[in-house]
This record gives structure tokens, C-alpha cells and sequence, in this order.
């Protein structure tokens, strides 16, 4: 199915590009919030990361759907580093900044459900922590390929994930789930 | 093998995040119809530009395929020249042979068969050697009728080039152009042959002459001793002459 799509985007045939992009823009949205806080934000990057990827599909080759929703992603990822990047928005925060940082959570009685609840955790890190927090736990990437695309050394990757777990945990504590981390482990 | 605390956050994390639903977090106002909306004009932008290389590209190869076209049908002819052709610029130059319209008529048709004979030398020694001029070299000659056919489709770029048509060749034949180089009337190439020879006035003459008679006037036999007084007539009645040639200006 995805695959014809593929192939009709391939010839420029807009039904199908609407489809492509009904079917995934939810899911790249919440990518693109995870990275850029801003909703405004997260919708230019989601929107220039949906021309990219239909101006690119002719050098896509489809194998399944895993990797289709991959390199979509991949596309969103790097044009929100990019969108940090201009915007100079990516400052590593130090040791001690990070104890004045403070969770805003949005009102919980909607937030029933504990994903929506870390991913909102997620979102209220510091965009230094959260970049590398989310390229290294979330999408895969090692040290070495966050140290490239940020322009830093791989040390300041993993310090700057070190503290980014610290705090993410103290807050998940903060917020009652210090039980269900512990389960997991 | 124990797994360490934060590798059991990560993989917390993620599989919290894979169990999130495939719609806009609550509480955002993301309006997906809207982006497409914004979207739309610049990817119908894409495929306009796609189509416009793809016109381009035909476009540039019919250009090419036409000046390629244009450049093998106007390829300067580099075929040695025919001996039809060859002929057809001795007649072209041998009608702009200077004559003067005075001198004497050459007759005997041998001298006039000579001349003919002559006439291709002479047309290509004066297309090689322009600095002679065509008087000095038609010394001897007589006064030729010619008729030169010039081609429908080459007239115009006859008159282009110089080259006069038989209304121009009468003139010239009366004497009145004698002093334009023989170089420049000839054509560079002629390829339609003309109609008809050029032919001495003298040889017709002699053609006719050589031409069986129908009566012959030589054998008469008189019967008779006739009579020894011939009757005086009173007087002459106009006798009926019968021209023996059969030309209406003779």
C-alpha cells in the first residue's frame, strides 16, 4: 500500500502526497515538538520537512514501511537541528543551571496516559539536554553521530545526556513515577 | 547480565513513546489541514519547474536537430564539377563574348565549326586569366546568334550575381556592352542544361543547302524543234516570282 503511494509521489501525483502526509503528519508533529518546543515552530519544521521529503522521494527506494517512516523522520530531525541551529537555540546548559531548571507541566486531568506524560517531561528539558537526550535514547544515534551533527565532542554528548537523565528522573520522581522506572529496570 | 538504571530509563522512554497515539499531543491547537493548505501552493510550484526542465530539454533538442538539419542541407557543395556543368559555363561565357556588330560574317561553315571548337578554350583561358581583356581575345570573330536558356528558379539570383539575360545579351550583342570582364557573368554553378545549341546563322545556311531538294531544276529535256519565229509579244505581262527559300526575311 505504502509502497504504491511511494511510487505515485514519485510521479508527482498530489492525491498520493496528501495521503503520505495524512498518514504520518501526527506522528512527525509530536518530532518535531520533541526537538522544537515552540508548536509554531514544530509546524514550519514539520512543513519543510514534508517539501523536502516529496522534492527527495524520487532518490527513495522503498523497502517497507519501517523504513519509510525512518527516513521521514530522519528528514523532520535534521531540519529541526538546522531550525536550532539558525535560531542559535541550542546552548549546552552547565552543572550548575540545571538545578534552577523547573518542569511546567500542562493541567494533568487530561494527561491520563504515562507516554503523553513523558513526552511532555521531554519537552520541558533544556533544549541542549532534550536535542541530545532525544537523538541518543529516543532515534539511536551515538555519541560520535550527535557529536557531528551538533558540532560538538563526544564527551560534552555524554555529559550533556548524563545530566538530561538526572533530571528527567528527579521530575519523574517529583511526579510519582519512581516506582514504575524502577519495575522497568 | 543486569541491565544499569539508565539504560532501564531509556528503554522506559522509549516504549512509553512508542504507545503514543497517532494524533496531535492534547491540548495543541496543530491544525494539519491548515499546514497541508500552506503546503500545497509551493509543491504545485514543483511540478510546474519539473515540467518546464522537461520542456527545456525537448525544446534544446529540437533546436539542435534542426540546426543540424539546416547545416547538412546548406553544406557548400564540395563535389567536383560535371562536365554538364562545365559546358553550361562555356555557353554562359560564350554569350557574354563580347562581338562587334559590324564585322563580317564568317562563311563557311568549317570556320564556323572551328570557332564552336574554339569557343570552350578561349571562355576558360578568360575565366583563369581575368587581366586579358575579351576583345583581344575574340579577335577573329564574327557575329554569332545565340540563344541561352537561363533556368526559371535561378533567374533571380542570376540577376544577383551579375549575370545578364537575353534581353541584356541582345545588347550586348548590338555592341552596345563590350567592356564588362567575362569573369564576372559566369555563374559559379550551373546545373540545368540548356535547351537549345548555339548554332552559327551560316551552318543553318548550310544545312539548308545540304537539305535534299523536292524538284531539280538541272535535267529539263526540250521536245520539239520548236518554232523559228518566236511571236513577238506586245507586251510584257508580270511574271509570278516564287521565292526559292522558303524564310520570309530573305
Amino acid at each position: 500500500m505504502s509502497q504504491q503511494l511511494v511510487e505515485q509521489c514519485q510521479r508527482g501525483n498530489a492525491f498520493a502526497q496528501k495521503r503520505l502526509y495524512d498518514q504520518y503528519v501526527n506522528r512527525l508533529f509530536r518530532v518535531s515538538l520533541r526537538y522544537v518546543r515552540n508548536e509554531a515552530d514544530a509546524e514550519e519544521v514539520l512543513m519543510s520537512g514534508f517539501l523536502k521529503a516529496f522534492r527527495s522521494i524520487q532518490e527513495f527506494t522503498y523497502r517497507d514501511d519501517a523504513g519509510l517512516e525512518a527516513w521521514l523522520r530522519r528528514i523532520v530531525i535534521n531540519e529541526a537541528l538546522q531550525h536550532l541551529r539558525a535560531n542559535r537555540n541550542l546552548p549546552l546548559f552547565q552543572a550548575e543551571e540545571v538545578a534552577q531548571v523547573q518542569p511546567d507541566p500542562k493541567p494533568l486531568q487530561d494527561m491520563t496516559l504515562d507516554a503523553e506524560r513523558i513526552h511532555q517531561l521531554i519537552q520541558e528539558l533544556p533544549p541542549g539536554y532534550r536535542t541530545v537526550f532525544n537523538l541518543y535514547v529516543v532515534e539511536g544515534y551515538t555519541h560520535r553521530e550527535i557529536g557531528e551533527q551538533l558540532r560538538i565532542s563526544e564527551n560534552t554528548s555524554k555529559s550533556q545526556l548524563s545530566k538530561a537523565r538526572t533530571l528527567l528522573q528527579t521530575w519523574l520522581i517529583q511526579y510519582g513515577y519512581e516506582a514504575e522506572t524502577r519495575r522497568s529496570s | 547480565m543486569k541491565q544499569k538504571p539508565d539504560e532501564a530509563l531509556d528503554q522506559w522512554v522509549r516504549q512509553s513513546l512508542s504507545r503514543l497515539p497517532d494524533t496531535p499531543p492534547p491540548g495543541s491547537s496543530f491544525d494539519s489541514e491548515r499546514l497541508w493548505q500552506q503546503m500545497r501552493p509551493e509543491l504545485q510550484v514543483e511540478q510546474p519547474r519539473r515540467r518546464a526542465r522537461w520542456i527545456g530539454w525537448a525544446a534544446a533538442a529540437v533546436v539542435a536537430g534542426l540546426v543540424t538539419l539546416w547545416g547538412s542541407m546548406h553544406r557548400p557543395d564540395t563535389r567536383p564539377v560535371s562536365a554538364t556543368t562545365v559546358k553550361n559555363e562555356q555557353a554562359t561565357t560564350h554569350s557574354t563574348i563580347p562581338l562587334k556588330a559590324d564585322e563580317q560574317l564568317v562563311k563557311s561553315v568549317s570556320e564556323s565549326e572551328k570557332e564552336e571548337r574554339n569557343v570552350p578554350k578561349i571562355a576558360s583561358k578568360r575565366v583563369k586569366a581575368e587581366t586579358v581583356t575579351p576583345r583581344q581575345q575574340v579577335d577573329g570573330h564574327s557575329e554569332v546568334t545565340v540563344a541561352v536558356d537561363f533556368p526559371e528558379s535561378e533567374s533571380d539570383a542570376s540577376r544577383e550575381r551579375g549575370i545578364r539575360t537575353p534581353s541584356t545579351l541582345e545588347s550586348t550583342l548590338l555592341g552596345l556592352d563590350t567592356k564588362t570582364p567575362v569573369a564576372q557573368h559566369i555563374p559559379k554553378q550551373t546545373k540545368a542544361k540548356p535547351r537549345f545549341k548555339v548554332v552559327h546563322e551560316n551552318e543553318l545556311k548550310a544545312e539548308e543547302e545540304a537539305r535534299p531538294k523536292l524538284y531539280q531544276t538541272g535535267n529539263f529535256v526540250r521536245l520539239g524543234t520548236g518554232q523559228l519565229h518566236e511571236t513577238e509579244q506586245p507586251e510584257r505581262q508580270p511574271a509570278l516570282v516564287i521565292p526559292l527559300t522558303n524564310k520570309p526575311n530573305q
